[in-house]
């Protein structure tokens, strides 16, 4: 009989090990993962490497396309030359491009003044002008450096860094996502274990409650909420966690039930456990994937519900942006720039997508149909 | 079956009150009013309005002759659009937000289940990879994103259908399409999982096992047990619908009262938020009941007595 | 001539760990009018044969070789071609009478479904046919019942359903496949002897497919015994129960539990007693509304004396199992319950506490009743965290090392999940867990109902060898009568939430003195003198 054999080594792999060997088996998780790590990189340390601030506004690159060369190209160097001398009455002659310095050859009527160089150094393009007066001061050539700027996204409707406005709006993203996730988590937790536990009448009376705020068009009582009650960042995430944690409560308090019932819990009430050793040994080790998996699952619902917010305008306010609000802007201008649509909607796409990926492959890993 | 009904109606009144007053009181308590936008008014003008909207009342008073009124079936002056009713402001909006998501429903329930069928029956097979990969899309891509990108690509890029504004039948196309997106995908996810699980289950290798056709066994047995879950979720996907269609007629301009909603909102038009939370409240109850009735016809061991 | 001929069918599944082999290279026949049974433990691919046979394997099936049904070849054969087959010609009872019907159509839907497919008949005909079967099969009240939906009906009633409708085309061969195992041992009683009864009738082939020899012994004419997904004996019923040639046919044989349990001495003391115990359950959600209660214990008393073991027998729904959570006062009840002397309703929580470490309990599902997510070796020594705290880690390493000996399994085990065990040994570790307290009563709770009876012997012995070294005290509950005789030295049969007869073993084994008692002994023991006698008189006791 092989009911006594000893099998394998000695020691014994436990559920999680398990788990985490299968969510390394399955590749669309790990890359999942990977582009997560990625991503809250980026967003947390990214901002401060970047050239442009957030903030910045270039009013002379309102709108430009994203391009990997760097703005202004050869083409615009001209014409903003000549433009930054529009008032400066001189004559422009001519204007010589040569790699990322330009040449302005000008005339006037009256004495040339060097301190014209003001007049191209106040534009965001040029720098360090300098002016050769010639010797009967009637002529005299600018030299200027260009500016470089690299604007690989392209700008926004105010002349602001796209790929900057994004990184910051992943940072506010991510944080909202983790912060109302913890916040709805403990509501959930809690409320869903106390009902759970405890059970008798306290528990149909704490469901029938959480009935009640079900049947609600919660989403209304958010934006009521936002709207009322003026727009930061604290009470966003806390009326996001305050909504979002009736899912989480009743999936608690199924589990802890069923837990009650199962016969290892019984086992040890039988040998005599106290309900903190029963809730600590085995309900809360025993709940802990499906909130795990739940929590995975949380976060791109809160993301979701911020940036729905934010599009309709009453998330996160300017000059802070969310990915929400950058959407809502290319919508706005996707005729002109459908880039400006483009990229935060592919920032959004594929940060949830991620973060779906890995909490299916949790759920898969986790999963305590497989034991 | 009919007790059953009107006990579920006369139970939903609670529900409503509890909506109303919430809403009623949140709106008072916060800072702000419909009058105090802009330069500051005339003191005297100001004690005027006041007068006349009965804001002068205690404020337990407002609310109890509003209630009263309510019950009447009168919503109301708005305050922002002077001259209108709220119950007109809410009467030519309801039909284009019940007409959009009315269609966006009937879309996603003809069309998710049969995509889901799809899938399940030819389970691995490249349809059914491409049924659960446009599914996730779905899933995955909020309204707020796929409703722009649409407008975008079909309406300016490729200029097959108008990319905003109501009136024509050409100009619902899009909304609908973009609105029932999420539901299709995961109402095709739904009946994939079920209707595998139909297809492995005891009942229907019975009908197998005794020679039925087998047009019989998939539509007769499989389909029916996979649409259970499918109507269970029709409930909770009626509020995300109203969730998703306060985007679609933003993102579409279309005139439908989620569009009244956030604008009262964010203009403190008291009575038109009031009036939009208790259509939407009253709406949401009424099709969860109706959804609860389609489920204990479609399923005999559920029975309301 | 053969109505069946399988021959050489190999079955494989396709899974994610790998193919594996269900069924290698098995052959049987089954003769017109004949009574065949394949027998063998779960996994032993007894189903699997007659599922590729029919075509209805899982979608990660294949199935090779051949199988014929007359002259026809049908293994693999389009399903076109078998639904000519099925159903008309072979028709198929199944193990789970709660699922095989679909829950969403009434009784005449499905009843129907085959006559109208296969004889073409009108919906007024293959209703009145339905009504015919429905009366045949003694179902009472057979033009109610077509209307009633599965779920209305008792599981007996739901088989008696499956028989009539396995029947309605007359066909050449029946394909039972564990039909009774979901039943309760007097109603499965019945459903055998209808079976027997309805073949004598119409002359059809049946093949059964069983785990249980008392079964085959009474009902089948020829046997195949499967192990490992192959034949490893075949022959008729009665040359393979008086001479079975192969090793694994005699360890079968010999697996039902012998032995006797001799009642402790006169002078033992009473331990553990309980006067007029009553268990009540609120039915119904409880919210504002007085739930109504059902009672599930109703006035039993129970006198344990030390070193005896009370084996108390039932059939679903007796209330043998919230008996013995009450004696623990695991679960509230009414009445009185002492032990060594001490009125255990009024002791405050901590003196509880105290007394559970003399109190222990082992469960049914082995797979249930560890915690997965701790190793063994904290799951045997939970209870010295409790009861002995100052036990510091490597003393509990030696206990737990102690225990798992004690129970025939070994030390080095205890680093390891509940999952990495097979179910014998799971019921072993939770054996070893309530003994490692060196408890003084011990309630057993079905322990070997779920284990193949090969297994479950072994367990047994385990108990019986535990008690006599630790004079344990059992109270051992299990629908199974022939477990029940073997460990046992007084039974209490109950039924109902009471008891209905109460004696010392030997007493209520020779000679019941009820007839609910007599009707289980029979069911369990002599069920081939139920099937001959005479058929018709077997009481349709469902109502």
């Amino acid at each position: 009989m092989t009911d006594t054999v000893v099998a394998g080594t000695a020691d014994g792999r436990s559920l999680w090990a398990t788990a985490i060997l299968r969510l390394r088996r399955n590749r669309a998780a790990v890359a999942s993962l990977v582009v997560i790590v990625v991503l809250a990189l980026a967003a947390m340390a990214g901002p401060p490497l970047l050239p442009h601030g957030y903030s910045d506004v270039y009013r002379e690159f309102v709108r430009v396309s994203p391009s990997l060369r760097p703005y202004p190209m050869a083409d615009q160097i001209e014409p903003a030359a000549a433009a930054t001398l529009r008032r400066a009455h001189v004559e422009v002659t001519d204007i010589v491009v040569s790699g990322r310095e330009v040449s302005i050859k000008v005339n006037s009527d009256r004495e040339i003044d060097p301190r014209l160089a003001r007049y191209v150094d106040r534009s965001d393009i040029f720098s360090g002008a300098r002016v050769e007066v010639s010797d009967d001061g009637r002529s005299a050539v600018i030299t200027a450096d260009v500016v470089s700027l690299y604007f690989v996204m392209g700008t926004d409707a105010n002349g602001r860094d796209l790929l900057a406005r994004i990184l910051v709006s992943l940072r506010i993203s991510m944080l909202i996502g983790v912060l109302a996730t913890v916040v709805a988590l403990t509501i959930g937790v809690i409320y869903g274990a106390t009902a759970g536990f405890i059970g008798g009448r306290l528990d149909a009376v704490m469901m029938r409650f959480v009935d009640v705020l079900y049947a609600l068009p919660y989403i209304f009582f958010v934006i009521l909420l936002v709207v009322f009650f003026g727009q930061n960042l604290v009470l966003m995430f806390l009326a996001v966690g305050a909504v979002e944690w009736l899912d989480m409560a009743r999936i608690v308090r199924g589990q802890t039930l069923s837990l009650r019932r199962r016969e290892f819990v019984q086992a040890a009430e039988a040998l005599g456990a106290s309900s903190l050793a029963l809730i600590r040994r085995h309900i809360i080790p025993n709940t802990l994937g499906t909130v795990v998996i739940y929590m995975t699952l949380l976060v791109p619902k809160v993301i979701l519900l911020e940036s729905f917010l934010s599009f309709l305008g009453l998330g996160v306010q300017e000059p802070l942006s969310s990915l929400g609000v950058l959407i809502a802007d290319g919508a706005n201008n996707m005729r002109s720039a459908g880039y400006m649509l483009f990229w935060p909607a592919a920032a959004m796409v594929v940060l949830l997508f991620a973060l779906n990926f890995l909490g299916d492959g949790l759920r898969d890993a986790l999963d305590p149909k497989d034991r | 079956m009919l007790v059953y009904t009107i006990r579920r109606v006369v139970g939903a009144i609670p529900t409503i009150l509890i909506v109303v007053t919430l809403a009623f009181f949140m709106m008072r308590i916060a800072p702000g009013g419909p009058f105090d936008r802009g330069r500051p008014m005339d003191p005297t003008v100001l004690a005027n309005l006041d007068a006349t909207f009965g804001f002068d009342e205690p404020l337990w008073r407002q609310y109890l002759i509003y209630l009263v009124n309510l019950a009447q079936g009168d919503m109301g002056p708005s305050f922002i659009y002077r001259d209108q009713r709220v119950a007109e402001i809410i009467g030519s909006g309801l039909p284009v937000s019940m007409l959009l998501g009315g269609l966006a429903l009937t879309l996603a329930v003809l069309l998710g289940p049969t995509l889901g069928s799809l899938a399940a029956l030819r389970q691995n097979s490249i349809s059914d990879y491409a049924v659960s990969s446009v599914a996730t899309f779905g899933i995955t891509i909020p309204n707020f994103v796929a409703a722009p990108i649409l407008s975008l690509v079909f309406g300016v890029m490729l200029g097959w259908l108008p990319a905003q504004g109501w009136g024509d039948w050409r100009q619902l196309i899009l909304p609908i399409v973009a609105l029932s997106l999420p539901f299709v995908a995961i109402i095709a996810r739904l009946t994939r999982g079920a209707m595998i699980e139909a297809l492995r289950s005891d009942h229907v290798r019975t009908a197998r096992a005794y020679g039925l056709p087998a047009h019989t066994v998939v539509l007769k047995h499989a389909l029916r047990a996979a649409f259970l879950p499918v109507a269970g979720y029709l409930g909770p996907a009626a509020a995300s619908l109203l969730t998703g269609s306060i985007v679609i007629e933003q993102v579409f301009n279309l005139p439908g009262i989620g569009r009244h909603f956030v604008q009262g909102a964010i203009n403190r038009d008291y009575t038109l938020v009031m009036g939009t939370v208790v259509v939407i409240a009253v709406f949401v109850v009424l099709f969860n009941l109706m959804v609860d009735l389609l489920y204990s016809v479609l399923d005999p061991r559920v029975r309301y007595d | 001539m053969a109505v069946l001929k399988v021959e050489n069918v190999t079955v494989t599944f396709d899974t994610p760990d790998g193919v594996i082999d269900a069924v290698s290279g098995v052959s049987m026949t089954v003769e017109r009018g004949e009574t065949v049974a394949i027998v063998g433990e779960s996994g032993s691919g007894k189903s699997q044969v007659m599922m590729a046979a029919m075509g209805l394997l899982a979608i990660n099936g294949r199935a090779e070789g051949s199988v014929r049904f007359g002259e026809d070849e049908i293994l693999n054969a389009p399903a076109r071609r078998m639904n000519l087959i099925r159903g008309s010609r072979i028709a198929m009872i199944f193990q789970e009478p709660m699922t095989s019907l679909d829950p969403l159509y009434t009784i005449e839907s499905q009843l129907t479904a085959p006559l109208r497919a296969h004889a073409g008949l009108s919906r007024a005909k293959a209703r009145a046919r339905a009504l015919e079967l429905l009366d045949l099969v003694r179902i009472p009240e057979p033009a109610r019942r077509l209307k009633a939906y599965p779920h209305e009906l008792s599981g007996g009633q739901r088989q008696r359903v499956m028989i009539a409708m396995a029947l309605s085309n007359s066909p050449d061969l029946i394909i039972a496949d564990e039909p009774t195992t979901a039943l309760d041992v007097t109603i499965q009683a019945e459903i055998l002897a209808l079976l027997a009864e309805l073949q004598a009738r119409l002359e059809t082939a049946i093949l059964f497919i069983t785990h249980d020899l008392g079964l085959v012994k009474a009902f089948a004419d020829r046997v195949y015994v499967m192990r490992a997904g192959r034949v490893v004996e075949e022959g008729p019923t009665t040359r393979v129960f008086e001479a079975p040639r192969s090793e694994y046919t005699r360890m079968l044989l010999d697996a039902e539990p012998d032995g006797a349990k001799h009642p402790p001495s006169d002078d033992a003391p009473l331990l553990l007693e309980a006067k007029g115990v009553r268990v009540t359950f609120p039915v119904g959600d409880g919210f504002l509304r007085r739930p109504r209660r059902f009672t599930a214990v109703d006035g039993v008393d129970v006198a344990l004396r030390r070193g005896q073991t009370i084996g108390v027998v039932g059939e679903s729904g007796s209330g043998k199992s919230t008996l013995g959570r009450a004696l623990l006062r695991l679960q509230p009840s009414e009445g009185r319950i002492t032990y060594a002397g001490r009125d255990l309703s009024d002791r405050t929580p901590a003196e509880m506490t105290q007394l559970r470490r003399e109190l222990q309990l082992v469960f049914q599902d082995p797979y249930g009743s560890l915690s997965p997510r701790m190793t063994v070796g904290e799951i045997v020594t939970e209870g010295l965290l409790i009861h002995e705290p100052q036990t510091g880690r490597r003393a509990r390493a030696v206990r737990a090392a102690e225990a798992l000996e004690a129970v025939g399994l070994s030390a080095v085990m205890r680093n390891r999940f509940p999952h990495e065990f097979s179910g014998g040994q799971r019921q072993r570790i939770a054996i070893a867990r309530a003994m490692v307290l060196s408890p003084s009563v011990v309630v057993l709770d079905e322990p070997t109902s779920a284990l193949d009876r090969s297994v479950q012997k072994q367990v047994i012995r385990l108990l019986r060898d535990l008690q006599t070294r630790l004079a344990l005290s059992y109270v051992f509950i299990s629908h199974d009568l022939a477990v029940i005789r073997a460990v046992a030295d007084h039974v209490l049969v109950m039924k109902d939430g009471r008891v209905v007869e109460e004696g010392a073993t030997s007493a209520v084994f020779n000679a019941p003195q009820t007839a609910y008692t007599r009707d289980l002994m029979r069911a369990a023991f002599d069920l081939s003198s139920l099937l001959k006698s005479d058929e018709t008189a077997a009481p349709v006791r469902e109502a």
